[in-house]
């Protein structure tokens, strides 16, 4: 290549990057109020979300990075998610006893982290892109550093996550020393004619996303780390972290182990039947709002997962992985959302039982959480029986039936306890003297707008399908 | 937009108007409900303009095909032949009854009560129209949520416990028939998800046509229910507050058999006929049981809750014949279940509303304190023994001589149906209303009044009309019934695609008459959608 180097591909990354280090330094110096950095923040993710939707290039920086169609869905979405984190983080700072600029800051680095893996091409930009996001969200986990149960979260977190930062750095070697290369296609060829090494380090670098995206056997840390984090930043996690870290597996599989796809994809199978079971099995115990959302977010891992396994060689099944895996982000952030607009008697939803009564109190509220939960469960009109019913699909066509067959027995466990949750606010009277309280701002907006969507989504989703489709179809 | 979208477009409309209506008083919510709904059955009535083709042929009528989610095969495709043209009348008529029904039982929250049954008639609509399985899919589910609520909301005693019974029950059963939809998508090699298209163009080998009848039917067998999936039932109808009751016996029951005969059967006519004897034998079984359990319920909305389970058996048997006239009784049969049964539970909860209680033994001599309303409640029971005279005759008579050579055994069996169900019938009218007035607290009752006579008459008149005139009804169900029985019989004897002589040659009525007003579905549709099979 001659002249100038196109990093149209990382520009994004480097905006918000810049946007980080506004707010870090708008503290310092300026000692801006959080509205300041909040507005800031905003400007650079906004940038950056410009700057991926008129990207004409794919340019690729020397093949570590590459834009296309498939890098831009994922970055959209990961940069739509962290506008919406921003703005519910920021509702709540001041309650939380969190340095906003040290807590935006993280926030922004840890979507350059995101950004990096959504469109990493070669394997150590992945690793690299992967801490970048995963030590920004342990010391997020951590903040504010008083509250002990924070710190316990951030340091199951930060042990879970370097353990499976090494398997998966422990795969890249082995499947260096198979192929003699890092990037992804040029993996592809030596790991297709399989061999001992191939296969060890596609079997390592699976478990460390399986541990990333919170798999069962793999899924451990979620609750107690779900639990611990501010809701905010559990929010954030659960949507964010999501995409990105399918993001760059859908990558993965497509380009560099996708031709030993015989060998690993009965286990991933098993994986993701068995992640199905076990996170709503342990949803159905939890009583723990938060709690409840973690198992329901691992069930939610399982259902990508069929999508994985459904992968043929034109993209089908990843579009479904790519459909889910956005609109389930939306959904998720709506019912964190949901937590975080409303108070009772003074203090944040904690148990199930806290929304008792609810719907009498505030029935669009009431609606709006329930439609979402409907959205989960995988019950139309919703955006979730959409993406069920495609990843289903795609695990159908891929002959695996028997992976549908537990995904659709699950859902229906599934109701059970989202349903709960509509029961007690619906069904039930409000306990004496309880008293709810909506939060003015940003939560109870950010609520509605997911719920529309989720609606609108559930009723006409083929567009976005078709964005999916256009996406995953790029990689091949 | 068609007139089928209309009719399930309007109450949706409806129910967001009262959804964002948020100080709208309750009379007003209850008024503009009624008022939709009675405009939405004079709307349906429209269709039978049409009630001379649908005599005609089996031709889907008021089709409407367009595009939702092309590149994915789904497609919203609507239209109804003379099946679901009745059972679409039905759901149009019970709702503004059962509306009125509860006009002043219901006392809280009625805003949402409304919105919840304008809902319902939508979902209810839809999934009588919905020629996609897609669409059907949603339809079919979107029913379970509205319900849930009536039932949660606004029931009796353990009022949770039978909404969560019955969403789980029925959601557990449909989520097989939806593997079966994505196993049936890529064994037809049509990439489509389009009814008629599959129909058409399906060859499945018969060990696979079991399997994925086998998760049809459980889907609908529980919603039938057929013993031993009926146990939600009494529960979600004990439970359930009047309407919800009356729209659940009256339309969503039939949504079971609906799904037999518009599904299950025709899209695996193998398996089907394979399965017939023990569908036979399980609604036999369901016969028998569920009267002898009525015989014995204290309780008046249970009694009637098991004797739906009797009844439906009696539609099963019919449909597992597979004979003309046995399947032509049990579409019929569902229609007079729906008309018998919704005034039962109608009446039933008109005592509730009086005396707060359902016991029988709470009751007796009721005909000396309210005789208008031991006459019309006299009337009811008739229909639902199936007196000849009323509608019940009809569809019990075709039933049992249908499916007499399917299996007299089975027949036979099911006779000691019709007379238990005269015996636990009776014998609770006689309880309820004869002799003296025992408990002072019934002594004054007041008897039907004004709104209570117009939710009733209809249905009375109804099953008397039915019960003479049951030609105007049986002409359109016929057509539609005898192409699924021809096109099941022909499939199950040849499992390959082979060359079939032409429909009319077939036909045992002689030639079907082309009929030139037939809505044909859009052109890019393959053929094969209507009458013909190629």
């Amino acid at each position: 290549m001659i002249g100038v180097v196109d990093i149209s591909a990382v520009l994004p990354a480097i905006i918000v990057a810049l946007a980080a280090f506004a707010v870090l330094l708008s503290g310092a110096f300026a000692n801006a109020g959080i509205s300041a950095c909040r507005l800031i923040a905003t400007a650079g993710l906004l940038g950056a979300l410009a700057e991926v939707l008129v990207r004409q290039s794919a340019g690729n920086l020397g093949g570590t990075v590459v834009g296309g169609p498939y890098s831009l869905f994922l970055e959209a979405s990961i940069l739509i998610v962290a506008i919406v984190a921003v703005w519910l983080a920021s509702a709540r700072i001041e309650d939380d006893h969190v340095n906003p600029h040290e807590f935006l800051t993280l926030m922004l680095f840890s979507v350059v982290g995101m950004l990096g893996l959504a469109t990493a091409a070669e394997a150590i930009s992945l690793f690299v892109a992967l801490e970048i996001m995963s030590v920004a969200l342990y010391a997020l986990c951590a903040m504010p550093r008083t509250a002990p149960q924070r710190q316990e979260a951030a340091i199951k977190y930060f042990i879970t996550g370097a353990f499976s930062s090494a398997f998966l750095l422990f795969g890249i070697a082995l499947l260096y020393g198979a192929s003699g290369s890092t990037t992804f296609v040029s993996m592809s060829g030596a790991v297709s004619q399989g061999g001992p090494l191939a296969l060890m380090g596609a079997a390592f670098f699976l478990v460390g996303f399986l541990f990333k995206v919170g798999a069962a056997p793999f899924h451990m840390w979620s609750p107690d780390v779900y639990q611990g984090a501010t809701t905010s930043v559990t929010a954030f996690m659960a949507a964010a972290v999501k995409i990105a870290a399918f993001g760059a597996l859908g990558r993965v599989v497509a380009l560099a182990i996708g031709g030993v796809s015989a060998s690993w994809v009965p286990a991933v199978a098993l994986v993701a039947a068995f992640t199905m079971v076990i996170g709503n099995l342990g949803a159905l115990a939890q009583s723990d709002l938060k709690r409840l959302l973690a198992y329901s977010s691992v069930a939610h891992a399982g259902y990508m997962l069929s999508g994985i396994v459904g992968m043929d060689n034109r993209g089908d099944g990843l579009d479904a992985v790519l459909f889910y895996i956005s609109t389930y982000a939306i959904t998720n952030l709506g019912a964190f959302a949901f937590l975080i607009a409303i108070r009772r008697n003074g203090s944040e939803p904690a148990t199930i039982t806290d929304l008792r009564g609810f719907a009498r109190r505030n029935p669009s509220l009431a609606a709006m959480l329930t439609l979402m939960l409907i959205s989960l469960t995988g019950i139309p009109v919703s955006a979730g029986f959409v993406g069920k019913f495609q990843l289903f699909k795609a695990a159908v066509q891929a002959g695996y039936s028997g992976i549908a067959i537990v995904g659709v027995l699950m859902s229906a466990v599934s109701a059970f306890y989202y349903l709960r949750l509509v029961v007690l606010m619906y069904m039930e009277e409000p306990d004496e003297g309880s008293v709810f309280q909506t939060e003015a701002g940003a939560a109870p907006w950010i609520v509605t707008v997911a719920a529309a969507i989720t609606f609108g989504l559930g009723i006409y989703p083929a567009p976005l399908l078709a964005l999916a489709k256009a996406a995953a179809a790029s990689l091949f | 937009m068609g007139i089928l979208s209309l009719l399930i477009f309007l109450p949706l409309a409806g129910a967001l108007v009262l959804a964002l209506g948020r100080g709208m008083s309750d009379g007003l919510a209850k008024r503009i409900a009624l008022g939709l709904t009675l405009a939405i059955f004079g709307i349906s009535l429209s269709l039978l303009t049409q009630l001379p083709g649908f005599e005609i042929s089996a031709n889907y009528r008021f089709v409407e095909n367009l595009g939702w989610m092309n590149q994915w095969g789904i497609r919203y495709h609507l239209g109804i032949d003379g099946i679901s043209l009745w059972l679409i009348l039905l759901s149009t008529l019970l709702t503004p009854i059962a509306l009125l029904g509860s006009w002043t039982s219901i006392e809280e929250r009625v805003r949402e009560f409304n919105i919840f049954m304008l809902v319902l008639e939508a979902a209810m609509i839809g999934v009588f129209c919905a020629l996609d399985l897609f669409l059907f899919y949603v339809f079919w589910e979107a029913m379970l949520i509205p319900m849930y609520f009536l039932i949660g909301i606004f029931g009796h005693g353990r009022r949770i416990y039978a909404a969560v019974k019955f969403f789980l029950y029925t959601m557990a059963g449909s989520a097989l028939m939806l593997v079966a939809f994505l196993v049936l998508y890529r064994e037809s090699g049509l990439q489509t998800f389009d009814l008629p298209t599959l129909l058409a163009g399906t060859h499945l080998d018969p060990s696979l046509q079991m399997w994925l009848f086998l998760a049809f039917a459980l889907a609908f067998a529980i919603k039938v229910p057929m013993f031993p999936f009926h146990t939600w039932l009494p529960d979600a109808h004990g439970e359930a507050p009047t309407a919800g009751s009356v729209i659940l016996a009256s339309v969503m029951l039939k949504m079971g058999g609906y799904g037999f005969l518009r599904l299950a059967i025709p899209l695996f006519p193998v398996a089907a006929v394979a399965c017939a004897p023990v569908i036979g034998l399980l609604a036999v079984i369901g016969i028998v049981y569920g009267a002898l359990v009525s015989l014995v319920q204290p309780d008046l909305k249970k009694l009637v809750a098991y004797s739906s389970v009797s009844h439906l058996g009696f539609v099963m048997l019919g449909i597992a014949a597979l004979s003309p006239m046995s399947v032509v009784g049990a579409t019929y049969q569902m229609l007079n279940h729906g008309i018998s049964t919704g005034a039962l539970f109608l009446m039933v909860g008109m005592l509730y509303e009086r005396r707060h209680t359902r016991l029988i033994s709470e009751f007796g001599g009721l005909k000396n304190v309210m005789p208008r309303f031991a006459a019309v409640f006299l009337l009811v029971c008739l229909s639902s023994i199936a007196v000849p005279g009323f509608n019940g005759f009809i569809g019990e008579f075709l039933i049992l001589v249908g499916s007499f050579s399917f299996s007299p055994v089975l027949v036979i069996f099911s006779t000691l149906g019709v007379i238990l169900s005269a015996a636990y019938i009776l014998w609770m009218n006689q309880r309820v209303m004869l002799g003296e007035v025992t408990n002072p607290k019934n002594a004054n009752l007041p008897d039907l009044n004004p709104r209570e006579w117009l939710t009733l008459l209809p249905l009375v008149f109804l099953s008397l009309f039915m019960g003479v005139f049951s030609s105007t009804f049986t002409a359109s169900i016929e057509p539609p019934v005898l192409k699924i029985i021809q096109d099941a019989r022909i499939k199950s004897f040849t499992t390959a695609p082979v060359i079939l002589p032409p429909a009319a040659a077939i036909e045992p009525h002689g030639p079907v008459r082309e009929e030139p007003k037939t809505e044909e579905p859009a052109p890019h549709q393959p053929a094969a959608v209507e009458g013909a099979h190629p």
